[in-house]
């Protein structure tokens, strides 16, 4: 039998919201100016969960734009004060499975490391994520071409689902069962409608095959109008690289991780001048050989939920998705079979 | 709640050795008396707060694991404030972080050590390592290049494996020099006349990136082997934990996964 599901009037969602305020930090996306935003729970405002694409990705709620590590003063003799994590319980509210997953992948960066990021799984701990199943996918989603479907929950403590009049919530983890133990729910037999989900919009090479291309000559031709602007970067939910600063006023100052781009020329370019990335194909190659094949070696997953924020934010049209299909039908028309064995099993340097 | 790895730990200047007009040698010793525990090829991450962090190799561990070197280059912000410092400062030291040399695989063997400029600063540890148990070793070749005579570090060190009968050492500079009695010529044609050979051989490449290319070049033309030959690369690195990511090579984080590499883990993604 399948499990049942609780029912939540939309009527009385701001009630069930104001009821969790009270120990929660509460973060959903509200419509503004046409995009979809997360923003902190404002009571005055009417609610409405997005039915697909949120433009803004919960990225930096864990990863913040500007994290700060640690404070000093220059005169003190050693002047370094870490700076605390927060520690406040949060409720993420109306995630996708794009995000949902970008969130596991995450984990697998900051948290599965002998080098934990403890802002990071601090954040993590902290926050409880309650997401909602897509009712449609806009052009630009391919979550599917990803392994992922609208109505994945990988990720998240809460599942939701849009009906008529509300919203249907089930608990994934116990994080998600305390949030649900609350009288405004109505356990029901209505379950939420199963729907048809396309897919072969940016169909993808196999990790092996992309590594195979690295030595291919298509490369130079690929996204020829890139500014290198670094938005699909900022963007895109699985986008970890970060850039530490040393931020000094007088004699007050602040180290700080700030996000970076593997497109800015002066991410890899050394004190001495030496950049072994200067070129703009040599940054467009790297970075989607990162995204297809790398991370996958690294990780076991690929760093694309098919969330498709770079489409939407590249202000030259270069369609990173659409870049790399036209890669991965490029390398299977050369190269009708592919060796994987080798390639996979460089994942693990020897020692 | 363990700290952020990211936060610096403070360390003293004991010493401060004046290698070349733009390189010196730190000494250090962590504040907390800890040992530092490294091994040949492993870096830190050195910090002076205000103008940023940045790694460097660790180029000795004195016996009693309490003190350790740095040979840091004048070529930025951070270097330029370090080589500033005075004995007694504090700065900060994160590490040691990367992976090593695999010296303890190489016994038996010759080994060619070939250090351009400061990219000796890696491998004197290895030297060091291997002189520490000299008889498990097969011969001991040192080729160091520089581009003239006053960027020759390790002058002291350099005397010493002179004098060293169990050590072949040749050194040599880029273009003829007024008093200059050694070599004359880039690191790769000193390969090529000295004829390194790989018979049983392992040869131990570090220094700029165009020195590193073409020594391979030639060590190819004399039938070495990509899986005799390690080389210690660089690339901009920030964390040193492997999350920053910069420092990629393929799948490869040189912090995390190097900064050692046997040459036939890595040919595919440099052009080398």
């Amino acid at each position: 039998m399948a499990k049942k599901w609780k029912r939540l009037e939309k009527s009385r969602i701001k009630e069930f919201l104001n009821e969790l305020h009270a120990s929660y930090e509460i973060w959903l996306p509200y419509l503004e100016e046409d995009k979809w935003r997360f923003k902190e729970y404002d009571i005055e405002k009417e609610i409405d969960l997005p039915s697909s694409f949120v433009h803004d990705s919960i990225k930096r709620l864990f990863l913040p734009r500007r994290k700060r590590i640690m404070e000093f003063n220059k005169h003190k003799k050693w002047p370094v004060v870490p700076v605390s994590p927060p520690a406040a319980n949060r409720l993420l509210m109306g995630i996708h499975a794009c995000d949902g997953a970008a969130l596991q992948y995450l984990d697998r960066v900051f948290i599965d490391s002998p080098y934990k990021d403890t802002f990071y799984e601090a954040e993590r701990n902290r926050t409880v994520i309650a997401g909602i199943q897509c009712d449609r996918m806009e052009s630009m989603c391919h979550c599917t071409d990803r392994g992922i479907s609208p109505e994945h929950r990988d990720g998240m403590d809460i599942i939701m689902s849009r009906t008529k009049n509300g919203y249907l919530l089930q608990a994934i983890t116990e994080k998600g069962h305390t949030i649900l133990n609350n009288r405004i729910l109505a356990e029901t037999d209505e379950q939420p409608v199963k729907k048809e989900w396309s897919d072969q919009r940016y169909p993808l090479a196999t990790p092996e095959a992309f590594l195979e291309s690295y030595s291919v000559d298509i490369w130079r031709d690929v996204m020829k109008y890139c500014l290198t602007c670094g938005i699909c970067t900022f963007g895109c939910p699985t986008c970890t690289c970060f850039h530490v600063a040393d931020e000094l006023y007088k004699n007050e100052g602040e180290r700080v991780a700030v996000w970076d781009s593997c497109q800015f020329r002066s991410y890899s370019r050394m004190a001495a001048g030496h950049n072994p990335r200067a070129r703009t194909f040599e940054r467009i190659k790297n970075r989607i050989m990162d995204k297809f094949a790398y991370s996958f070696l690294r990780y076991g997953q690929i760093s694309c939920t098919g969330c498709g924020r770079c489409v939407v934010s590249c202000p030259v049209k270069c369609s990173l998705p659409e870049t790399a299909t036209l890669i991965s039908n490029t390398i299977k028309q050369k190269k009708p079979s592919l060796a994987s064995s080798d390639a996979v099993s460089r994942s693990k340097p020897e020692q | 709640m363990t700290s952020h790895e990211l936060i610096p730990h403070p360390a003293t200047i004991k010493g401060i050795i004046t290698e070349s007009r733009d390189i010196k040698t730190f000494i250090l010793t962590r504040d907390n008396g800890h040992e530092l525990i490294a091994a040949p090829g492993q870096f830190v991450e050195v910090s002076v707060p205000g103008y940023g962090e940045a790694t460097f190799a660790i180029t000795r561990i004195h016996n009693n694991k309490k003190e350790w070197a740095l040979s840091i280059k004048r070529i930025g912000h951070l270097t330029k404030m370090l080589h500033r410092a005075s004995i007694g400062d504090t700065i900060g030291i994160r590490g040691p972080y990367g992976n090593h040399f695999p010296i303890d695989d190489w016994y038996n063997k010759s080994i060619y050590i070939i250090g351009g400029g400061i990219g000796m600063a890696p491998l004197r540890p290895v030297i060091d390592h291997i002189l520490s148990s000299r008889k498990k070793f097969g011969p001991l070749h040192i080729l160091f290049g520089a581009r003239t005579p006053q960027d020759i570090i390790y002058k002291e060190d350099l005397k010493q494996w002179q004098e060293d009968p169990s050590i072949s050492l040749v050194t040599t500079i880029d273009l003829p020099h007024e008093g200059w009695t050694g070599r004359i010529g880039l690191v790769p044609q000193v390969i090529k006349d000295i004829q390194c050979s790989p018979q049983n051989a392992i040869a131990v490449l570090c220094g700029p990136p165009v020195m590193i290319k073409f020594s391979i070049a030639t060590l190819y033309e004399l039938d070495w082997k990509a899986d005799a030959m390690y080389t210690t690369l660089e690339m901009k690195m920030q964390c040193g934990i492997g999350q920053c990511g910069r420092c990629n090579i393929g799948e490869k984080f040189i912090c995390k996964d190097g900064p050692v590499f046997r040459l036939d883990h890595i040919t595919e993604f440099v052009d080398i």
